[in-house]
Protein backbone atom coordinates (compact mmCIF):
# COMPACT_ATOMS: atom_id res chain seq x y z
CA UNK A 1 0.00 0.00 0.00
CA UNK A 2 2.01 3.45 -0.83
CA UNK A 3 1.66 6.11 1.21
CA UNK A 4 -1.37 7.84 -0.14
CA UNK A 5 -3.77 4.30 -0.34
CA UNK A 6 -2.99 4.23 3.23
CA UNK A 7 -3.79 7.87 3.89
CA UNK A 8 -6.95 7.35 2.45
CA UNK A 9 -7.85 4.11 4.23
CA UNK A 10 -7.04 6.21 7.83
CA UNK A 11 -9.08 9.01 6.39
CA UNK A 12 -12.00 6.36 5.51
CA UNK A 13 -11.97 4.93 8.88
CA UNK A 14 -12.61 8.41 11.09
CA UNK A 15 -16.09 8.97 8.74
CA UNK A 16 -15.29 12.26 9.39
CA UNK A 17 -17.58 15.13 7.66
CA UNK A 18 -15.61 17.67 6.27
CA UNK A 19 -17.81 20.12 4.98
CA UNK A 20 -17.44 23.38 7.35
CA UNK A 21 -14.09 21.82 8.66
CA UNK A 22 -12.58 22.61 12.04
CA UNK A 23 -9.90 21.90 13.51
CA UNK A 24 -11.31 21.36 17.32
CA UNK A 25 -14.04 19.14 15.55
CA UNK A 26 -11.28 17.34 14.00
CA UNK A 27 -9.25 16.65 16.92
CA UNK A 28 -12.51 15.09 18.59
CA UNK A 29 -13.26 12.76 16.33
CA UNK A 30 -9.82 11.41 16.28
CA UNK A 31 -9.78 11.83 19.90
CA UNK A 32 -12.59 9.74 20.19
CA UNK A 33 -11.52 7.03 17.06
CA UNK A 34 -8.62 6.31 19.47
CA UNK A 35 -9.61 6.87 22.42
CA UNK A 36 -7.01 9.29 23.93
CA UNK A 37 -7.61 13.02 24.39
CA UNK A 38 -5.20 15.25 21.63
CA UNK A 39 -3.84 18.77 22.78
CA UNK A 40 -3.00 21.66 20.70
CA UNK A 41 -0.04 23.05 22.56
CA UNK A 42 1.71 26.08 20.91
CA UNK A 43 5.87 25.96 21.93
CA UNK A 44 8.57 27.83 21.00
CA UNK A 45 10.20 25.13 18.48
CA UNK A 46 13.91 24.78 17.76
CA UNK A 47 14.42 26.76 14.81
CA UNK A 48 15.08 23.07 12.46
CA UNK A 49 11.39 22.02 13.72
CA UNK A 50 8.08 23.49 12.59
CA UNK A 51 6.10 21.16 15.20
CA UNK A 52 6.33 17.72 17.20
CA UNK A 53 3.60 15.32 18.11
CA UNK A 54 4.71 13.16 22.08
CA UNK A 55 2.48 11.01 23.71
CA UNK A 56 1.81 11.05 27.44
CA UNK A 57 3.32 8.18 29.17
CA UNK A 58 0.47 8.24 32.11
CA UNK A 59 -2.27 9.55 30.72
CA UNK A 60 -4.53 9.18 27.21
CA UNK A 61 -3.36 12.09 26.08
CA UNK A 62 -1.30 13.13 22.57
CA UNK A 63 0.13 16.25 22.77
CA UNK A 64 0.75 18.28 19.74
CA UNK A 65 3.43 20.81 19.87
CA UNK A 66 3.65 23.69 16.92
CA UNK A 67 5.15 26.52 15.93
CA UNK A 68 2.76 29.55 16.60
CA UNK A 69 4.78 32.35 14.66
CA UNK A 70 4.05 31.24 11.20
CA UNK A 71 0.80 32.08 9.46
CA UNK A 72 -2.53 30.17 10.62
CA UNK A 73 -2.74 28.22 7.53
CA UNK A 74 0.53 26.91 8.25
CA UNK A 75 -0.08 26.29 11.99
CA UNK A 76 -2.80 23.98 10.78
CA UNK A 77 -0.84 22.26 8.50
CA UNK A 78 1.79 21.74 11.06
CA UNK A 79 -0.67 20.67 14.08
CA UNK A 80 -2.07 18.21 10.73
CA UNK A 81 1.59 16.54 9.89
CA UNK A 82 1.81 15.97 13.73
CA UNK A 83 -1.56 14.88 13.98
CA UNK A 84 -0.96 12.38 11.08
CA UNK A 85 2.76 10.63 12.56
CA UNK A 86 -0.20 9.84 15.25
CA UNK A 87 -2.87 8.68 12.92
CA UNK A 88 -0.29 6.65 11.24
CA UNK A 89 1.11 4.93 14.26
CA UNK A 90 4.71 6.03 14.27
CA UNK A 91 6.64 5.74 16.86
CA UNK A 92 7.41 9.11 18.97
CA UNK A 93 8.32 10.63 22.27
CA UNK A 94 6.78 9.73 26.10
CA UNK A 95 6.74 12.63 28.15
CA UNK A 96 4.77 13.33 31.55
CA UNK A 97 3.05 15.86 31.76
CA UNK A 98 5.43 17.21 34.49
CA UNK A 99 8.23 16.96 31.85
CA UNK A 100 6.02 19.13 29.93
CA UNK A 101 5.38 21.83 32.79
CA UNK A 102 9.09 22.03 33.78
CA UNK A 103 9.73 22.87 30.64
CA UNK A 104 7.00 25.65 29.76
CA UNK A 105 8.28 26.91 32.73
CA UNK A 106 11.86 27.10 31.24
CA UNK A 107 13.39 25.07 33.74
CA UNK A 108 14.16 22.02 31.20
CA UNK A 109 14.09 21.17 27.43
CA UNK A 110 12.23 18.93 25.65
CA UNK A 111 14.10 16.27 24.08
CA UNK A 112 12.86 16.52 20.34
CA UNK A 113 16.18 15.86 19.29
CA UNK A 114 15.57 12.40 20.33
CA UNK A 115 12.52 11.85 17.68
CA UNK A 116 14.92 11.57 14.63
CA UNK A 117 16.72 8.61 16.37
CA UNK A 118 13.25 7.23 17.10
CA UNK A 119 12.27 7.12 13.10
CA UNK A 120 15.52 6.24 12.27
CA UNK A 121 16.15 4.50 9.58
CA UNK A 122 12.61 5.05 7.99
CA UNK A 123 12.40 8.87 8.75
CA UNK A 124 11.68 9.51 4.81
CA UNK A 125 9.41 7.08 4.38
CA UNK A 126 7.45 7.92 7.58
CA UNK A 127 7.54 11.75 6.83
CA UNK A 128 6.47 10.95 3.90
CA UNK A 129 3.36 9.24 4.83
CA UNK A 130 2.38 11.93 7.73
CA UNK A 131 2.59 14.67 4.87
CA UNK A 132 0.34 13.00 2.28
CA UNK A 133 -1.68 12.33 4.76
CA UNK A 134 -2.02 15.91 6.42
CA UNK A 135 -2.08 17.20 2.62
CA UNK A 136 -5.14 14.97 2.26
CA UNK A 137 -6.91 16.24 5.24
CA UNK A 138 -6.61 19.89 3.90
CA UNK A 139 -7.19 19.30 0.82
CA UNK A 140 -10.85 17.45 1.64
CA UNK A 141 -11.17 20.13 4.12
CA UNK A 142 -10.66 22.88 1.95
CA UNK A 143 -13.11 21.21 -0.79
CA UNK A 144 -15.74 20.89 1.12
CA UNK A 145 -15.80 23.91 2.92
CA UNK A 146 -15.33 25.42 -0.63
CA UNK A 147 -18.57 24.25 -1.97
CA UNK A 148 -20.36 24.98 1.80
CA UNK A 149 -19.57 28.42 1.35
CA UNK A 150 -21.17 28.09 -1.49
CA UNK A 151 -24.21 26.84 -0.82
CA UNK A 152 -24.99 29.13 2.66
CA UNK A 153 -25.52 32.36 2.29
CA UNK A 154 -23.05 34.20 4.92
CA UNK A 155 -25.91 36.83 5.40
CA UNK A 156 -29.05 35.49 4.51
CA UNK A 157 -32.41 37.54 3.67
CA UNK A 158 -35.54 36.38 4.78
CA UNK A 159 -37.70 37.35 2.21
CA UNK A 160 -35.16 36.51 -0.35
CA UNK A 161 -34.53 32.71 1.02
CA UNK A 162 -38.30 32.48 1.08
CA UNK A 163 -38.58 33.39 -2.88
CA UNK A 164 -35.62 31.38 -3.80
CA UNK A 165 -37.81 28.18 -1.65
CA UNK A 166 -40.79 28.99 -3.02
CA UNK A 167 -39.06 29.51 -6.98
CA UNK A 168 -38.13 25.45 -5.84
CA UNK A 169 -34.25 26.06 -6.18
CA UNK A 170 -33.07 26.11 -2.42
CA UNK B 1 -35.19 25.58 -38.37
CA UNK B 2 -38.91 26.14 -36.47
CA UNK B 3 -39.97 22.94 -35.66
CA UNK B 4 -36.47 21.41 -34.76
CA UNK B 5 -35.42 23.79 -32.55
CA UNK B 6 -38.64 24.93 -30.84
CA UNK B 7 -40.28 21.41 -30.24
CA UNK B 8 -37.40 20.23 -27.83
CA UNK B 9 -37.32 23.41 -25.57
CA UNK B 10 -41.25 23.12 -25.57
CA UNK B 11 -40.99 19.31 -24.65
CA UNK B 12 -38.67 20.43 -21.89
CA UNK B 13 -40.25 23.22 -21.01
CA UNK B 14 -43.95 21.00 -20.68
CA UNK B 15 -41.92 18.51 -18.40
CA UNK B 16 -40.83 21.66 -15.75
CA UNK B 17 -44.03 23.33 -15.54
CA UNK B 18 -46.06 19.56 -15.05
CA UNK B 19 -43.22 18.83 -12.88
CA UNK B 20 -43.44 21.90 -10.61
CA UNK B 21 -47.32 21.02 -10.36
CA UNK B 22 -46.72 19.54 -7.28
CA UNK B 23 -45.81 21.83 -5.12
CA UNK B 24 -48.94 23.75 -5.91
CA UNK B 25 -50.69 20.85 -4.99
CA UNK B 26 -48.94 20.66 -1.86
CA UNK B 27 -48.97 24.44 -0.55
CA UNK B 28 -51.57 26.81 -1.75
CA UNK B 29 -49.69 29.98 -2.52
CA UNK B 30 -49.33 33.29 -4.28
CA UNK B 31 -46.10 33.25 -5.14
CA UNK B 32 -45.63 29.44 -5.80
CA UNK B 33 -48.95 30.31 -7.95
CA UNK B 34 -47.18 33.22 -9.76
CA UNK B 35 -44.05 31.17 -10.47
CA UNK B 36 -45.84 28.35 -11.90
CA UNK B 37 -48.10 30.38 -13.78
CA UNK B 38 -45.09 32.27 -15.68
CA UNK B 39 -43.68 28.46 -16.67
CA UNK B 40 -47.34 27.69 -17.96
CA UNK B 41 -47.98 30.50 -20.14
CA UNK B 42 -44.52 30.76 -21.05
CA UNK B 43 -44.69 26.93 -22.38
CA UNK B 44 -48.15 27.90 -23.65
CA UNK B 45 -46.66 31.22 -25.98
CA UNK B 46 -43.83 28.27 -26.81
CA UNK B 47 -46.40 25.51 -27.84
CA UNK B 48 -47.91 27.68 -30.25
CA UNK B 49 -45.07 28.87 -32.22
CA UNK B 50 -44.50 25.83 -33.34
CA UNK B 51 -45.64 26.13 -37.13
CA UNK B 52 -47.44 22.29 -37.15
CA UNK B 53 -48.85 22.94 -33.83
CA UNK B 54 -50.36 26.46 -34.78
CA UNK B 55 -51.88 25.19 -38.07
CA UNK B 56 -53.45 22.34 -36.58
CA UNK B 57 -54.55 24.39 -33.69
CA UNK B 58 -56.21 26.76 -36.04
CA UNK B 59 -57.77 24.05 -38.01
CA UNK B 60 -59.82 22.62 -35.64
CA UNK B 61 -61.02 26.00 -33.88
CA UNK B 62 -61.15 29.92 -34.96
CA UNK B 63 -59.17 31.22 -37.60
CA UNK B 64 -55.73 32.22 -36.90
CA UNK B 65 -56.90 32.08 -32.85
CA UNK B 66 -52.77 30.61 -32.24
CA UNK B 67 -52.09 34.21 -32.84
CA UNK B 68 -54.22 35.26 -29.99
CA UNK B 69 -53.12 32.16 -27.75
CA UNK B 70 -49.64 32.84 -28.12
CA UNK B 71 -49.53 36.19 -27.91
CA UNK B 72 -52.00 36.76 -24.94
CA UNK B 73 -49.84 33.73 -23.57
CA UNK B 74 -46.79 35.58 -23.94
CA UNK B 75 -48.13 38.70 -21.84
CA UNK B 76 -49.56 37.27 -19.45
CA UNK B 77 -46.09 34.99 -18.61
CA UNK B 78 -44.31 38.20 -18.53
CA UNK B 79 -46.80 39.64 -16.36
CA UNK B 80 -46.49 37.00 -13.67
CA UNK B 81 -43.30 37.13 -13.63
CA UNK B 82 -42.75 40.56 -12.28
CA UNK B 83 -46.03 39.75 -9.60
CA UNK B 84 -43.58 36.75 -8.38
CA UNK B 85 -40.89 38.99 -7.95
CA UNK B 86 -43.61 41.76 -6.62
CA UNK B 87 -45.16 39.26 -4.40
CA UNK B 88 -42.28 37.23 -3.51
CA UNK B 89 -40.46 39.99 -2.04
CA UNK B 90 -43.00 41.58 -0.29
CA UNK B 91 -42.66 45.14 -1.17
CA UNK B 92 -45.06 48.10 0.34
CA UNK B 93 -45.75 49.65 -3.38
CA UNK B 94 -46.04 45.97 -4.80
CA UNK B 95 -49.90 46.11 -5.11
CA UNK B 96 -50.05 49.32 -6.88
CA UNK B 97 -47.23 48.43 -8.93
CA UNK B 98 -49.43 45.12 -9.45
CA UNK B 99 -52.82 46.39 -9.68
CA UNK B 100 -51.67 49.11 -12.29
CA UNK B 101 -49.87 46.00 -14.18
CA UNK B 102 -52.90 44.27 -14.11
CA UNK B 103 -54.94 47.09 -15.69
CA UNK B 104 -52.28 47.41 -18.41
CA UNK B 105 -52.73 43.70 -19.02
CA UNK B 106 -56.44 43.91 -19.09
CA UNK B 107 -56.31 47.12 -21.83
CA UNK B 108 -53.77 44.88 -24.00
CA UNK B 109 -55.94 41.75 -23.77
CA UNK B 110 -58.99 43.79 -24.75
CA UNK B 111 -56.87 45.45 -27.97
CA UNK B 112 -55.76 42.35 -28.87
CA UNK B 113 -59.16 40.44 -28.55
CA UNK B 114 -60.62 43.19 -30.82
CA UNK B 115 -58.46 43.42 -32.96
CA UNK B 116 -58.72 39.65 -33.14
CA UNK B 117 -62.32 39.55 -33.42
CA UNK B 118 -62.67 42.59 -36.15
CA UNK B 119 -59.54 41.87 -38.39
CA UNK B 120 -57.17 39.00 -37.74
CA UNK B 121 -59.47 36.03 -37.23
CA UNK B 122 -60.67 37.06 -41.46
CA UNK B 123 -57.43 37.56 -42.33
CA UNK B 124 -55.48 34.56 -44.34
CA UNK B 125 -53.45 32.11 -42.32
CA UNK B 126 -50.48 34.10 -41.04
CA UNK B 127 -46.91 32.77 -39.99
CA UNK B 128 -44.76 33.75 -36.82
CA UNK B 129 -42.74 36.74 -38.05
CA UNK B 130 -44.35 37.50 -41.24
CA UNK B 131 -47.97 39.14 -41.21
CA UNK B 132 -49.89 39.08 -43.96
CA UNK B 133 -52.18 42.41 -43.69
CA UNK B 134 -52.61 45.60 -42.11
CA UNK B 135 -54.35 44.38 -39.19
CA UNK B 136 -52.55 42.09 -38.04
CA UNK B 137 -48.91 44.45 -38.05
CA UNK B 138 -51.21 46.51 -35.46
CA UNK B 139 -52.09 43.57 -34.07
CA UNK B 140 -48.56 42.40 -33.49
CA UNK B 141 -47.75 45.85 -33.06
CA UNK B 142 -49.34 46.05 -29.90
CA UNK B 143 -48.19 42.88 -28.91
CA UNK B 144 -44.26 44.33 -29.21
CA UNK B 145 -45.81 47.43 -27.62
CA UNK B 146 -47.11 46.23 -24.34
CA UNK B 147 -44.54 43.49 -24.51
CA UNK B 148 -41.39 46.06 -24.07
CA UNK B 149 -43.43 48.23 -21.73
CA UNK B 150 -43.57 45.01 -19.20
CA UNK B 151 -40.14 43.95 -19.72
CA UNK B 152 -38.81 47.37 -18.75
CA UNK B 153 -41.27 46.97 -16.03
CA UNK B 154 -39.96 43.42 -15.10
CA UNK B 155 -36.03 44.61 -15.52
CA UNK B 156 -36.57 47.59 -13.17
CA UNK B 157 -38.14 45.04 -10.61
CA UNK B 158 -35.41 42.90 -10.99
CA UNK B 159 -33.04 46.00 -10.79
CA UNK B 160 -34.70 47.12 -7.58
CA UNK B 161 -35.10 44.12 -5.37
CA UNK B 162 -32.51 41.94 -7.09
CA UNK B 163 -29.54 44.50 -5.78
CA UNK B 164 -25.84 43.76 -5.51
CA UNK B 165 -26.27 40.81 -3.36
CA UNK B 166 -22.46 39.85 -1.94
CA UNK B 167 -23.47 35.99 -2.13
CA UNK B 168 -22.84 34.65 -5.70
CA UNK B 169 -25.30 32.07 -5.96
CA UNK B 170 -28.26 35.00 -6.09
CA UNK B 171 -25.84 37.06 -7.65
CA UNK B 172 -25.64 34.77 -10.57
CA UNK B 173 -29.36 33.95 -10.72
CA UNK B 174 -30.25 38.05 -10.49
CA UNK B 175 -27.80 38.37 -13.27
CA UNK B 176 -29.50 35.69 -15.66
CA UNK B 177 -33.05 36.90 -14.80
CA UNK B 178 -31.10 40.29 -16.13
CA UNK B 179 -30.44 38.66 -18.87
CA UNK B 180 -33.36 36.41 -19.46
CA UNK B 181 -35.80 39.80 -19.36
CA UNK B 182 -33.30 41.91 -21.93
CA UNK B 183 -32.96 38.76 -24.12
CA UNK B 184 -36.66 38.62 -24.09
CA UNK B 185 -37.17 42.34 -24.99
CA UNK B 186 -34.67 42.28 -27.43
CA UNK B 187 -37.15 39.60 -29.22
CA UNK B 188 -40.04 41.58 -28.78
CA UNK B 189 -38.14 44.55 -30.95
CA UNK B 190 -36.79 42.47 -33.47
CA UNK B 191 -40.16 41.20 -34.36
CA UNK B 192 -41.08 44.61 -33.98
CA UNK B 193 -38.86 45.76 -36.86
CA UNK B 194 -40.01 43.46 -38.78
CA UNK B 195 -43.88 43.89 -38.44
CA UNK B 196 -42.88 47.46 -38.68
CA UNK B 197 -41.21 46.22 -42.30
CA UNK B 198 -44.46 45.79 -43.84
CA UNK B 199 -45.12 49.06 -43.52
CA UNK B 200 -41.56 50.29 -44.27
CA UNK B 201 -40.20 47.73 -46.30
CA UNK B 202 -36.54 49.51 -46.45
CA UNK B 203 -36.64 47.97 -42.42
CA UNK B 204 -36.84 44.16 -43.73
CA UNK B 205 -33.74 42.04 -43.67
CA UNK B 206 -33.33 38.27 -43.99
CA UNK B 207 -31.05 37.83 -41.36
CA UNK B 208 -34.19 39.14 -38.68
CA UNK B 209 -35.88 35.66 -38.74
CA UNK B 210 -32.70 33.40 -37.84
CA UNK B 211 -31.04 36.53 -35.30
CA UNK B 212 -35.13 36.35 -33.54
CA UNK B 213 -35.45 32.85 -33.49
CA UNK B 214 -31.60 33.06 -31.90
CA UNK B 215 -32.43 35.27 -29.37
CA UNK B 216 -35.54 33.56 -28.92
CA UNK B 217 -33.61 30.14 -27.72
CA UNK B 218 -31.14 32.21 -25.46
CA UNK B 219 -34.03 33.61 -23.62
CA UNK B 220 -35.99 30.19 -23.25
CA UNK B 221 -32.44 28.59 -22.22
CA UNK B 222 -31.79 31.58 -19.45
CA UNK B 223 -35.52 31.06 -18.80
CA UNK B 224 -35.03 27.37 -18.00
CA UNK B 225 -31.49 27.94 -15.99
CA UNK B 226 -33.41 30.35 -13.30
CA UNK B 227 -35.67 27.90 -12.11
CA UNK B 228 -32.28 25.27 -11.56
CA UNK B 229 -31.34 24.05 -8.41
CA UNK B 230 -28.65 26.24 -5.91
CA UNK B 231 -26.89 23.19 -5.53
CA UNK B 232 -26.31 22.54 -9.54
CA UNK B 233 -25.51 26.24 -9.70
CA UNK B 234 -22.78 25.90 -7.11
CA UNK B 235 -21.43 22.84 -8.95
CA UNK B 236 -21.43 25.25 -12.05
CA UNK B 237 -19.54 28.07 -10.20
CA UNK B 238 -17.31 25.53 -8.25
CA UNK B 239 -16.09 24.41 -11.83
CA UNK B 240 -15.55 27.58 -12.83
CA UNK B 241 -13.35 28.37 -9.78
CA UNK B 242 -11.75 25.23 -10.65
CA UNK B 243 -10.65 26.20 -14.18
CA UNK B 244 -9.72 29.51 -12.84
CA UNK B 245 -7.48 28.32 -10.35
CA UNK B 246 -5.34 26.44 -12.89
CA UNK B 247 -3.61 30.30 -13.69
CA UNK B 248 -3.35 30.86 -9.78
CA UNK B 249 -1.29 27.28 -10.05
CA UNK B 250 0.88 28.14 -12.41
CA UNK B 251 1.55 31.63 -11.04
CA UNK B 252 2.39 29.24 -7.59
CA UNK B 253 4.03 26.77 -9.49
CA UNK B 254 6.41 29.25 -11.24
CA UNK B 255 7.25 29.98 -7.15
CA UNK B 256 7.97 26.84 -6.28
CA UNK B 257 10.13 26.36 -8.98
CA UNK B 258 12.67 28.50 -7.74
CA UNK B 259 12.16 27.74 -4.27
CA UNK B 260 12.96 24.06 -4.46
CA UNK B 261 16.87 24.82 -5.62
CA UNK B 262 16.82 26.21 -1.96
CA UNK B 263 15.17 24.34 0.26
CA UNK B 264 14.35 20.83 1.13
CA UNK B 265 10.68 19.33 0.52
CA UNK B 266 9.48 18.13 3.99
CA UNK B 267 7.86 14.51 2.99
CA UNK B 268 9.87 14.87 -0.47
CA UNK B 269 6.55 14.87 -2.28
CA UNK B 270 6.78 16.44 -5.34
CA UNK B 271 5.00 19.57 -6.74
CA UNK B 272 3.83 18.13 -10.25
CA UNK B 273 3.28 19.34 -13.08
CA UNK B 274 -0.03 18.24 -14.47
CA UNK B 275 -1.63 19.23 -17.21
CA UNK B 276 -5.11 20.95 -17.48
CA UNK B 277 -7.12 18.13 -17.28
CA UNK B 278 -5.48 16.50 -15.04
CA UNK B 279 -5.21 19.15 -12.88
CA UNK B 280 -8.96 19.81 -12.85
CA UNK B 281 -9.29 16.14 -11.55
CA UNK B 282 -7.82 17.19 -8.18
CA UNK B 283 -7.27 21.14 -8.18
CA UNK B 284 -7.19 21.57 -4.33
CA UNK B 285 -4.49 18.74 -4.14
CA UNK B 286 -1.96 20.56 -6.83
CA UNK B 287 -3.10 24.24 -5.00
CA UNK B 288 -2.85 23.16 -1.29
CA UNK B 289 0.31 21.23 -1.72
CA UNK B 290 1.91 24.37 -4.10
CA UNK B 291 0.88 26.55 -0.95
CA UNK B 292 2.44 24.18 1.83
CA UNK B 293 5.92 24.06 0.10
CA UNK B 294 6.11 27.86 -0.26
CA UNK B 295 4.99 28.35 3.09
CA UNK B 296 7.32 25.87 4.13
CA UNK B 297 10.02 27.31 1.85
CA UNK B 298 9.57 30.97 3.40
CA UNK B 299 10.00 29.50 7.13
CA UNK B 300 12.93 27.44 5.76
CA UNK B 301 14.74 30.40 3.86
CA UNK B 302 13.90 32.70 6.92
CA UNK B 303 16.04 30.67 9.01
CA UNK B 304 18.43 29.58 7.13
CA UNK B 305 19.44 33.32 6.40
CA UNK B 306 19.33 34.84 9.78
CA UNK B 307 20.48 31.67 12.30
CA UNK B 308 23.65 34.09 13.19
CA UNK B 309 24.59 34.08 9.68
CA UNK B 310 25.70 36.80 7.34
CA UNK B 311 25.15 37.18 3.42
CA UNK B 312 27.84 35.32 1.83
CA UNK B 313 29.01 33.35 4.31
CA UNK B 314 26.12 30.75 4.38
CA UNK B 315 26.85 27.37 4.27
CA UNK B 316 24.13 26.12 2.27
CA UNK B 317 24.95 28.31 -0.37
CA UNK B 318 28.83 28.58 -0.02
CA UNK B 319 30.50 29.87 -2.92
CA UNK B 320 27.10 29.74 -4.97
CA UNK B 321 27.08 33.62 -4.93
CA UNK B 322 24.08 33.09 -7.68
CA UNK B 323 21.55 31.32 -5.27
CA UNK B 324 22.42 32.91 -2.21
CA UNK B 325 21.19 35.89 -4.16
CA UNK B 326 18.26 34.31 -5.36
CA UNK B 327 17.57 33.02 -1.44
CA UNK B 328 17.77 36.57 -0.28
CA UNK B 329 15.42 38.21 -2.92
CA UNK B 330 12.74 35.19 -2.55
CA UNK B 331 13.34 35.49 1.24
CA UNK B 332 12.62 39.51 1.27
CA UNK B 333 9.43 38.87 -0.93
CA UNK B 334 8.14 36.07 1.13
CA UNK B 335 8.60 37.87 4.20
CA UNK B 336 6.77 41.00 2.90
CA UNK B 337 3.42 38.59 1.89
CA UNK B 338 0.74 38.82 4.55
CA UNK B 339 -2.47 36.92 3.83
CA UNK B 340 -5.98 36.00 6.10
CA UNK B 341 -6.33 32.47 6.92
CA UNK B 342 -8.78 32.08 4.41
CA UNK B 343 -7.07 29.47 1.80
CA UNK B 344 -8.58 31.81 -1.73
CA UNK B 345 -6.63 34.94 0.07
CA UNK B 346 -3.63 32.76 1.03
CA UNK B 347 -3.59 31.61 -2.65
CA UNK B 348 -3.90 34.98 -4.24
CA UNK B 349 -1.53 36.66 -2.14
CA UNK B 350 1.50 34.57 -3.26
CA UNK B 351 0.50 34.04 -6.66
CA UNK B 352 0.66 38.15 -6.39
CA UNK B 353 4.28 37.69 -4.73
CA UNK B 354 5.31 34.90 -7.56
CA UNK B 355 4.23 37.40 -10.67
CA UNK B 356 5.78 40.17 -8.53
CA UNK B 357 9.50 38.32 -8.78
CA UNK B 358 8.81 37.12 -12.23
CA UNK B 359 8.16 40.92 -12.96
CA UNK B 360 11.07 42.38 -11.57
CA UNK B 361 13.18 39.40 -13.08
CA UNK B 362 12.01 40.29 -16.43
CA UNK B 363 13.01 44.16 -15.60
CA UNK B 364 16.43 43.20 -14.55
CA UNK B 365 18.92 43.70 -17.22
CA UNK B 366 20.76 40.13 -17.42
CA UNK B 367 24.16 40.03 -15.51
CA UNK B 368 22.53 42.53 -12.95
CA UNK B 369 21.68 41.82 -9.63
Amino acid sequence: MNAKQQAEKILAELHFDFAAFQMEAFLRCVGRAKGREIALTPWNMPAELFGAWASDRDEAREYIFYRADVAELHQTHIQLHELAHFLCGHPTLKLTRQEIAEAAAGRAKLPFEQLAQLRSPHSADLETQAETLASLIGERAIRASGMEALLHDPAPEEKLADFLKKMGVQ
Amino acid sequence: MNSFILIPLCVVLWIFTLARLWTILRQIDTVILNIWAILFFFAITLTFMVAEFAAFFNAHTLPNLSLLVHNSAFLVSQYFGMAAILAGMDIPTARRIARWMRLLLGVALLVLSLLYIFFVSQAQSTSVFAPGSLAEVIFRLTVCFFGVILCIVLAATQVVYFPAKKFILIRLRATLMLLCTCSGTTYILIRAVMFASYLWPFLSSPALAPLAYGVLVCATILFLSIFLSNRLYARLVFLWRNIESWWAFQDLKRLVDRLLPLCPLIGNIPVENPGFLAFLRDPEHHLYHAVVVILDSKLMLAHFLTEGMKPGTHPMWEGEDDLLREAMRLNQALQAANSSNEFSDVVNTYRRVSRDLFASQKNTPAGAS
